[in-house]
Formats: structure tokens, sequence, C-alpha cells
């Protein structure tokens, strides 16, 4: 994986929500996703999505319960709230926002030699 | 106790390992490979374990029990410093709390009756500037008729005199307060049985005679009977009705004295009376009505000012020879009385202040003693708070730690603390008064103590907690871990300064405790003039029984000759007063060619003996002739004085033939026949004070005391039995007040307080020595160990042990030195809060001082000797080693 990237602080949360918008999810569900999602191009330390997802249930963006897994083992199981739905779209339309106004500033210009 | 979300998610972490494991596994690495993949891929478990539960909601808690689960552990692990902590936290709330249990009783305790708060004393500041709370009756009611726009109620009292009740064939003595009608509903009460005093303020003087029991009397002498109400009972002779018993719980107004019944001003009762007038009329017979009133709601103490003022000024205008006063206030009413005698100014609140701050002292030094022991045991686990970083754990989460370490050892020392204090209080509890005076004993530990003694220590210990927690957690963990046990200085020195206020602060204690041990031999050695030895006093009051003055002169005359007969009985005598006694008499005599201007310096107390006093009491007569028996009813009047009086009255002459009044008898003159030796008789502390003998034939008294001399080898229990046997074929209906050896009576009278005094101080001194010891030890035993290493070196260079030992030592004796210079300088100064309290030792005495310092010195000095000499004993390969 030459072409993937440390993923930007901050970022991580939104990225969780993406991953459960598309449907529940355990944990390691939850990274599969995004590294399916972005083609293998994020790299996110794995222990580092637990704190995160803890918080965004805390925060009343994910709610959990214990489900089955595919290989039949007990997981516990995150889904979006209502509440988590609209805090995407809102972090996502900020991002989508500056990410198109980094791309217009850096290709804006004559690049000095 | 594991909380189930930490199990949970151990368990939702397991389960990403596992499944990560299966998907590498997939890709076609062996089982343990892809454990061992996905375990490097998923980065420190216990740090995101960590992380995770800081976010979740229950973190806080869940530390906290891990914290004290841990520090438990740390407690368990070094038992020594846990029980010396707990011990010094224990004895110091402990002290604390039984200090001020007694204050409570004493000064604090509200009066068990409604809105006591609203309660207060009416005194007349008198022309002196001092102040008088006894009132004579007239003056009471023109008081209590005028002060109605700021009192709701006023009443009058006269406390504290001790009757003689017969119920059945029986007579006993029994303590009651003479009240007016107004008493029982100006305190607001209602009684347990029956009811209270009915007459209105008009008709205080034709209210029948009537009986009020005190609950506890009410259960003690009459079982709790219901149908005791409207019986008839005789009290100093006079047929009264009990009519009701007082609220459970209420023992008088002055709630330390045990007031045992009440009964009513009135004519009938009247010459029960203190005073020699008449009650009712006559304004200058200051009968010592005591004056207790109702604020009205929202009348302060002040706004009671100005109308006491004016009624004041009014009462003193229409009669300046009865109102002796500058002007009336009021005085907040505690269960103390204002003042022991006749002035407001109460000793008590001094004392209580002292106590309280030589038990806060203690507690202080506790509290430096935990302080310093902290200190170390941060220096020895910088190590593993290092190590403790190192795994991930955050500064707030170790400071949290050391504080939850305080808060455990405040708890136990709280819990020790309460169980020193329920001892403490048990003990002074059951304490032998062996006073006349039924004295209410109910020290009860106050929660607030304990309270407030722990929020001390555990703060103490939070603050002292937080300073090496804050450094330990600071260093970037690699520099504690490398840098091992060294260093530190700072620390070092704070400790050194903790210690040396320890011993400043124990030799002031000591110095204290050593001022009030030396007054107590002063007091116990003091010459009373008197050979109490082999005294034994049988006290009797015929006037309680209900015997007239001739009926109880012969009984008193006719049982001194039996009792002289009794073979064990080598000289007997009868007197009206003991040496510093409850009754006291006193008298104002005139003389040829002395004037005196002030009234009081006339005034002369005197007892009134029969025949063999001075011998039977061991007193010397220095010339002429004592008491003797011809000295009758109808014979001339004559007195023994004592040498300060001849001194006073006669100086520089003969005072042997003179003659002078007795002021109540103007015209009969008095000879004095006879100069005994000075001895004691108000106070031991007090000076000699002039004091006249006078015949018991010509001056009855009730109660009266008969004195044996016992011969030796006599058992003084045998003799005092055969004494009441002649007493009760004489007279089966007298009064017996008590029965003891003049020892007891001179214990209960004038020692008991030096002791306890003495006895509360040496205790509060010696847990001084005590924190000191440790203080020292502590930090000496500490700062060797921290040096291991440097001695090690230095042994192994070939250093004496000479050498080592005084290097060692060196710290500990400036320390020490220190400490006991401001020691010094600081007791000299708490001493002179002390001067009311001694007795016939300086504030500064030499001995004291010296003593104490020497002591605490030596014990400081063995302190330091013993962790220094181990120090030197120490293997240099050892210690060079275990680096």
């Amino acid at each position: 994986m030459e072409t993937s990237a440390q993923i930007l602080p901050g970022t991580l949360d939104m990225l969780i929500l993406k991953a459960v918008s598309l449907g529940e999810l355990h944990g390691y569900g939850v990274l599969l996703r995004i590294e399916q999602i972005s083609g293998g191009a994020l790299l996110i330390e794995q222990g580092a999505l637990y704190p995160a997802l803890h918080r965004l249930v805390r925060r009343g963006w994910l709610r959990s319960r214990w489900g089955t897994s595919e290989n039949n083992r007990r997981a516990k199981f995150y889904e979006l709230t209502a509440a988590g739905r609209r805090q995407f779209r809102t972090e996502a339309d900020g991002w989508n926002r500056l990410a198109a106004a980094m791309g217009t500033a850096l290709a804006a210009g004559a690049e000095e030699e | 106790m594991r909380l189930r979300r930490h199990k949970e998610l151990n368990e939702e972490l397991a389960a990403h390992l596992e499944q990560r494991a299966a998907t590498l596994e997939a890709r076609g690495l062996s089982a343990d490979e892809a454990r061992r993949q996905a375990r490097i891929e998923f980065g420190s478990v216990d740090k995101y374990a960590e992380q995770t539960r800081e976010t979740s909601g229950l973190a806080g808690i869940e530390h906290a029990v891990q914290d004290a689960r841990f520090g438990l552990r740390l407690l368990r692990k070094s038992p020594g410093f846990t029980v010396v902590a707990t011990l010094l936290l224990a004895l110091g709330i402990g002290a604390n709390a039984a200090v001020f249990s007694m204050v409570d009783w004493i000064l604090l305790r509200p009066l068990p009756v409604p809105h006591a708060s609203q309660l207060s004393y009416v005194v007349a500041a008198n022309t002196q500037g001092g102040f008088s709370n006894g009132f004579s009756y007239p003056n009471f009611s023109d008081i209590r008729a005028q002060s109605g726009a700021v009192f709701s109620d006023l009443a009058g009292l006269q406390p504290f005199e001790m009757d003689g009740i017969r119920t059945g064939g029986t007579t006993t003595s029994i303590w009651v307060n003479y009240v007016s009608g107004n008493f029982f509903s100006m305190l607001e009460l209602k009684p347990a049985l029956g009811r209270f005093f009915s007459s209105p303020p008009d008709k205080e003087e034709q209210a029948p005679p009537e009986l009020v029991l005190s609950y506890s009397y009410w259960l003690s002498r009459f079982g709790g009977r219901p149908d005791v109400v409207g019986q008839q009972a005789i009290v100093n002779g006079k047929p009264v009705t009990i009519v009701g018993v007082a609220p459970k719980g209420f023992n008088g107004v002055l709630a330390v004295l045990n007031t045992q019944g009440y009964l009513p001003f009135t004519r009938d009762l009247a010459g029960e009376l203190g005073g020699s007038g008449d009650l009712f009329h006559d304004r200058a017979n200051n009968a010592g009505v005591l004056l207790v009133g109702r604020r009205r709601a929202g009348v302060s103490l002040a706004g009671t000012e100005p109308l006491l003022k004016v009624i004041g000024l009014r009462i003193a205008a229409a009669h300046p020879k009865a109102a002796p006063w500058r002007d009336l206030r009021a005085v907040q009413l505690t269960s103390a009385p204002p003042g022991a005698s006749a002035q407001v100014n109460n000793p008590l609140p001094a004392v209580a202040a002292l106590f309280l701050t030589l038990a806060g002292l203690v507690l202080l030094l506790a509290c430096v003693n935990i302080a310093s022991l902290l200190l170390a045991r941060a220096g020895v686990r910088r190590r593993e708070i290092a190590v403790r970083a190192a795994l991930g754990a955050g500064r707030w989460r170790l400071l949290r730690q050391m504080m939850i370490e305080s808060l455990l050892l405040g708890l136990l020392g709280g819990a020790g603390g309460v169980a020193v204090a329920e001892a403490a209080c048990a003990a002074l509890n059951a304490m032998p008064l062996g006073s006349g005076v039924p004295i209410v004993l109910s020290f009860g530990v106050s929660w607030h103590v304990v309270l407030y003694a722990c929020l001390a220590a555990v703060g103490t210990g939070i603050a002292v907690g937080i300073m090496p927690a804050w450094q330990a957690s600071r260093l970037p963990p690699i520099t504690a871990l490398q840098a091992g046990s060294h260093g530190m200085a700072s620390r070092t020195r704070l400790r050194s300064f903790l210690v040396a206020a320890e011993i400043a602060g124990s030799l002031m204690l000591m110095i204290v405790a050593g001022l009030f041990v030396r007054s107590l031999g002063q007091v116990q050695h003091v010459d009373l003039g008197f050979d109490a030895n082999g005294v034994l006093n049988l006290t009797l009051d015929p006037h309680a029984a209900g015997y007239n003055a001739e009926r109880g002169e012969n009984f008193a005359t006719a049982l001194l000759a039996r009792v002289r007969s009794l073979p064990g009985a080598a000289d007997a005598s009868v007197a009206a007063a003991l040496p510093m006694g409850d009754y006291n008499y006193a008298s104002n005599i005139t003389m040829a060619g002395h004037t005196s201007t002030a009234g009081h310096e006339t005034s002369v107390g005197y007892n009134a003996v029969s025949s063999d006093y001075l011998a039977t009491m061991g007193i010397r007569l220095v010339r002429g002739r004592a008491i003797m028996p011809g000295d009758s009813a109808g014979g001339p009047r004559v007195a023994v004085i004592n040498q300060k009086m001849a001194e006073t009255f006669w100086p520089g002459g003969d005072a042997l033939g003179q003659v002078f009044q007795l002021n109540d008898d103007p015209r009969t003159p008095v000879t004095v026949v006879g100069i005994a030796a000075n001895s004691v008789t108000d106070s031991i502390t007090d000076p000699v004070t002039p004091y006249m003998y006078l015949p018991f034939a010509q001056h009855y008294h009730s109660p009266v005391v008969v004195q044996i001399r016992a011969r030796d080898g006599t058992d003084p229990a045998a003799l005092l039995r055969d004494a009441r046997a002649q007493v009760e074929t004489l007279e089966p209906g007298m009064l017996i007040v008590s029965m003891e050896t003049m020892r007891q009576a001179l214990y209960s009278l004038g020692l008991f307080i030096y002791e306890l005094g003495a006895t509360l101080a040496a205790i509060l001194g010696l847990l001084g020595l005590f924190m000191a010891l440790i203080g020292v030890y502590g930090v000496v035993a500490y700062n060797a160990s921290q040096r291991a290493h440097e001695i090690g070196v230095r042994v192994a260079l070939g250093a004496r042990r000479g050498q080592i030992l005084s290097m060692v030592l060196r710290q500990g004796i400036w320390i020490t030195a220190a400490g006991l210079g401001i020691g010094l300088a600081l007791a000299a100064a708490l001493a002179q809060g002390l001067r009311g309290f001694l007795f016939g030792v300086s504030v500064l005495d030499p001995l004291t001082f010296g003593a104490a310092t020497a002591i605490l010195a030596a014990v400081a000095l063995a302190a330091s000797v013993i962790p220094a000499s181990k120090a030197t004993r120490s293997d240099p390969v050892k210690a060079l080693r275990c680096e």
C-alpha cells in the first residue's frame, strides 16, 4: 500500500460516521469498511478506533448493542442515530467546502520555479 | 469489584483482535503469526483501553474505585507506615474530639428548652466595673414588671440550695431551685406529669407550697410512679405538695448542675431562701435571685440595652441604697452560670480556649508528621510513579491516586479518632468527682469535631500529597527511572523544616504540661496549716431535716459526746464549715480605733466551732486559749482569731484581750481570747485572709460537720460507720449529707481541678513528645537510607564508623536545635496566657523549661542515633551493588 496516507487529525470521527451510515457495523467491521470505501488509501491505527467509537456513543451520535458477528462471535455493533446523521451531514458539508477551497487555492496561478 | 463496562470493553477489543487474526489467517498466515500480526497492527491494547475508558462516562468512578483498591493494597503492603499514620491521626483527632466535647458540655450546649437562643440573664454592672447577678426580690419584681417591651417574660430563680426531703420515714437531701411562679412558662416547658406552678406575679407571695420534681430524680427516688403527683412531702420540716414532674433532660437552667426539684417563691418557704430579712418586701435584702428572661422575637441582646439602662437608672434613683448598681444589662444564657460566684467574668471560656489550643496543637503535630511521612514515601515511590507514567497513566490520574491514598488515611484516622474520643469521654464520665454537689456528667463525642478533624487531616494529606506527585509526574519517566532514588534536595529541606516545626510544637506542649504538673505538685505540698490525715467528716443538716435551732444544737452536743466516747476517736469536735467547703461564713466587724474606707475590708470569714476544734484539726494555737466547753450560749462572747487577723487589725500591738463587735449584734462586745496559726480556709491558691473561730454554742449553723480525729491504726471507714450508728440512734430522721475523710474532701474541693488540669495537660504533652519522636526518627532514617549509596562509598574508601555516625547525626541535631529554639520562644509567649491557671510556679519556670528541653533533646537524639548507627553498620558492597 505504497499510496496510503495517514489520516488528518479530526477526520477519524467523520470517517466512522460515514462508514456506519451505510449500515450497522461492529468495530472491526468499521475498520474494514473504511479501508474498502477509501480503496485502501487511508491508514487507521486500529486501536485508535475504539476511543473514537466510545466518544461518538457518548455524544449521542452512535448507539451500540451486542450482537453476533459473521463468524458467530459476540461483538458490539454500532449504528447511526438521527443526531449522528445530522452531524455527519454538517461535517461532510464542511469538509467538502474546505476540500474544494483547498483544491482551488492549490490549482490557482503559475508555480514559481 | 470490576465494573461491567470494563469487562465489555475488554471483550470488544478481544473480538476485534480475533476477527483481524481470522482475516490475516485467511490471507495465508499461520494461526500464531496471524495473532501476533493482529496485535502489532492494533497498537498498545492497554493504552487504547485506557483512552476509551476515559472517554466513557463512568471512567471517573471506575478510576476512583481502582485507585482506592490500589491505595488499600499499598497501605496493606507497608503496614508500618499505615499503623503509625493511623495512630497519629487517631490520637490527634481523638484528643480534639474529647476536649471539644468537654467544651461543648460546659459552654456550648444549648439548654433543652424551646428557642433557647432567646434566653438571657439580666445582670447588674456595679460601680467597681464588675458584675453581680443576684437581686433582691423587690428589685426582681420591678424589673420584671417594667421590661415587658423587650422580654416576653422574665423569671427569677435562686439556684441550687440543698434541702432535706422526707417522704415516708427517711430524710434525704435534694438539690432544689427556688423559682418565681412564671419560671416554667417563661421556659415554654410542658410538664412530663402533673402541672407546674400557676401563681401570677402579684400572687407569688401567697403561692401554695408546691414541689416540682426533675425527671431523673422522679425516676431514681420515686421509681417513676405516676401517683407521686398529689403526694405530700416534708421539705426542711415544712409540708409541700408534689404537683408535677419536669420534662426529661431538663436539669435546670444551670444544666451542668443536676437540679432535682423546684419550689416556688412563697411566704410559706421564704425562710429557706437566702438573705436575712423579709424576702418579699425588704429591697435591701439581696437574696441572690438570678434573672432569666426570654427576649421577644426580633429583639437582640443589644436591643435590650436601652430599656434595661432606663429601668436600672429608675430603680437606682428611687432606692439609692437598695439598688447598688451602675446599670443593668443582658448576658446570653449558656449552660454555665454567669460566674461561679457573683460575677459575669467566667474563667471557663479561658480554660476551654487553652485546652482547645493544646489539643489543636496535637492535631497539627499529627498532620505535620503525616505530611513528613508522605513526603518520604513519595521519594521512595518515585520509581513506581515513573513506571506508571511510562505505562500511560496521565498526570491527573497520578495526582488523584496520591490524593485518594491521603483520603483513605484520613478515613482510617478518623475512625480511630472516634474510638479514642469515645474511650476518653467514657473515662471522663466515670471520673470520680467526689463532690457533694450533684453534677451532670454527659460528655459525648461531637460529630462536628470529628468531621472537622478528619477534614483537616485529609486536607493536609492532600496538600502535601500533591507536591511530590506533581514533581514525580512532571519528570520525563526515563529521567526518573534512571535517577533511581537520588536527588530531591528540596523535599529533604521541606521535611527538615516540618520536623523542626514539630519539635517546636511538641516543646510548647511539654512546657505547658510541665507547668500544670508543677502547679499540682505545689498545690499538693502547700502547707494547709492543719493536719488533714486521720480526720473524718460527718456532715449533717438538722435544719433540712426540719429541726429548729435549739433542737439542732442539742442534737449536735449530744452527738459530740457520744462520738468522743467511741474507742477509735482521739479527738472530736463540731464545726459549721469545712476548709474550702461548700459553706463559708463571714461577718462584718467593727472595732474601736479601726476605720476602713471600703466596706468589704471589714468582712471577716469565720467558722463556728466547739471545744477541741483546733486539736481535732491539728491547727496550732499560738497564744491564749482555744474555744472551751465553758463558752456557752449564755456566757461572754469570745473569739479565737488567726495570726493574719491579729496582724491586720492590731498591727504592732497585742490582739489578745482586744474587743470588737459583730455587725448583726453591735451591742455585744466580743473578746479575743486566743490566736491560732494561719491555715487555709477558702481556697488553697488564695493568700491567707483574716479569719476567726467563734463558739458554736453562741453561733448555731446548719449544716453542721462533726469532725473526728482517728487514733493511729483505726479503720476510718469503720469509725465513720460507728459514728453514723450514733446519729441513727439519737435522731433517726436526721439528714446525713456526707461521710468522708478529710483527704477525700480536700481532693474534691481543692485538688481535683488541678489534678484534672495536670492530667489532661500531661496526656497532651506526652502525645506531643511521641509525635516529635516519630518525626525525628522518620526524617533521620529516611535521609540515612537516601544516602546509603554515599555512605557505602565512604565506608569503602575507609571512613571510620564514628565519622559516618556524626555525619548522619549532625543533620538530626541541627533540626532539633532549631526546633527547640523556636519552641522555647513560642512557649514563653504561650505561657504568658497561663498566668491565671498556675499556682506557686512562675510562668517562665526555669526547671520546667529546662527539663522539657532536655527531655525532648534526649528523645530526639535517641531517635536519630538508631537509624544513624544502623547506617554505619551497612555493608558497603551491598549498598553499592543495589543501584
